[in-house]
């Protein structure tokens, strides 16, 4: 379905938003500042997931899943499954999410993104060993907070797009 | 919007094919080495992704590259000649080192052990940090088109840097000494204790395991790896004791240990890669 009008857009949000999760932050920066990166993949996964459900194939984010689990360095399949998830919830529930303001929809989102980070940080645990922390709260409410700001930014570029 | 509701009936089912898909993928990872291709095709396709992230921190380079360029004269003229002092100073150290690795070599024959030979070193820049605080990896631009190889140990320019623990065709991910599973085998510089410096997930400081409280470990001592596990080559620096504490109530000696290298600066690293298997060591 991507590859039809307008579905161009999709693609290059998504490409975009996988770029940014992994764009080097300046050397010298605290240990901390790193912690400020928000799940931009999820942010565009349920913006289009709920705006476009018809041209967000769930194969599709389910392999660009893959992808980011390999520039994360994660076990290979948890972003798949997390995306795959949020796509289904979107699906579901794209009618009445729409009708939600912005901020409802950040609280609907901070759940979304807790699930993922809980779920990153419990298979991480279980395969590769790495230590649960609590500071996982933290990208979820940085995405949450930057939930308003992203939908009104893809939304104002992608208004006067022929959707067919 | 019709396609959209036919497909809707079937996102349930098509939802738990991809997690059961996915739960597999993970189980199968962490049990065998099957997905290993996998994961380093992925990679490869997805180095556009890393070279466009790296976009910003090479524009804020060239910014400085330009104020390299532009810099008078005076200046200029004073780091070439601390740069060519710095020169002078290493140049006399490793014509010392060529005589003294020599001398080793010869006495090492008299022992009757077999002479070191030095592995293959290939610098290579950082052009990603794994964008995840728990977990202390890099990805640096070279990869098994360059004939990096899992396991080999990377440097940087004052001590033991990582390990490579995933290649692609033209990257390859370094796990930190620092990272939480990571563990480096040492010894002490002044008495040749053994010991293991374990990553702790915090860059400025690593912690040697089980060591008694009899053990002979001063604060300023320096840590050299020593090349146990055989996977690290043996006599680089891996980092100096800053904290030794010993209380009644514990087993073990605590130790804190600051790594050698420059784990949160370095861009630029050396990957010593293994010897073949069958060559002396």
């Amino acid at each position: 379905m991507i590859p039809f009008r307008g579905g161009w857009a999709v693609v290059l949000t998504l490409l975009l938003a996988l770029t940014l999760s992994v764009t080097q932050v300046p050397f010298h920066t605290p240990w901390w500042f790193a912690l400020l990166r928000p799940e931009w993949v999820l942010l565009a996964v349920f913006y289009w997931g709920v705006e476009r459900p018809d041209r967000v194939p769930m194969i599709f984010v389910w392999l660009l899943g893959l992808v980011l689990d390999v520039l994360q360095g994660g076990p290979l399949g948890i972003n798949g499954l997390c995306l795959a998830a949020v796509v289904s919830v979107a699906w579901s529930f794209y009618e009445r999410i729409r009708m939600y303001s912005r901020i409802q929809q950040a609280v609907v989102l901070f759940f979304l993104a807790l699930g993922l980070e809980g779920v990153k940080s419990i298979a991480a645990a279980l395969v590769q060993g790495t230590p649960i922390s609590v500071t996982l709260v933290v990208p979820a409410v940085i995405t949450m907070l930057m939930w308003p700001l992203v939908a009104e930014l893809i939304q104002r570029c992608t208004r006067r797009l022929a959707w067919g | 919007m019709k396609g959209l509701f036919a497909r809707e009936a079937s996102a349930g089912y098509l939802l738990a094919g991809l997690a059961t898909l996915s739960v597999l993928l993970v189980f199968v990872e962490a049990n065998t080495r099957f997905l290993v291709p996998v994961r380093s095709a992925i990679g490869t396709i997805a180095q556009p992704v890393y070279v466009l992230g790296n976009v910003p921190t090479n524009i804020w380079e060239a910014g400085s590259w330009f104020s390299d360029v532009v810099s008078d004269r005076t200046g200029m003229r004073a780091r070439i000649t601390q740069l060519e002092e710095q020169v002078a100073d290493l140049s006399a150290v490793s014509q010392q080192f060529v005589a003294m690795r020599e001398e080793n070599n010869r006495l090492r024959e008299l022992l009757g052990s077999s002479a070191r030979v030095p592995g293959q070193k290939l610098i290579a820049e950082l052009v990603a940090v794994v964008p995840d605080v728990q977990k202390h990896r890099v990805v640096i631009n070279k990869g098994t088109a360059d004939g990096v190889a899992v396991g080999a140990a990377v440097i940087d320019t004052r001590g033991l840097y990582g390990q490579i623990i995933e290649t692609a065709r033209m990257t390859s991910v370094v796990l930190l000494i620092t990272d939480t599973t990571h563990a480096v085998p040492a010894e002490v510089g002044r008495n040749n204790i053994r010991v293991i410096a374990a990553g702790l997930g915090e860059y400025d400081h690593l912690e040697l395991e089980a060591v008694p409280k009899s053990a002979d470990i001063r604060e300023g001592d320096i840590l050299y790896s020593s090349g146990l596990g055989g996977r690290f080559p043996q006599g680089y620096p891996v980092g100096t004791v800053i904290e030794v504490e010993r209380l009644r109530t514990e087993n073990f000696a605590f130790v804190k240990v600051r790594p050698a290298a420059n784990l949160d600066r370095s861009r630029y690293v050396l990957v010593v890669s293994r010897l073949p298997v069958g060559e002396p060591e």
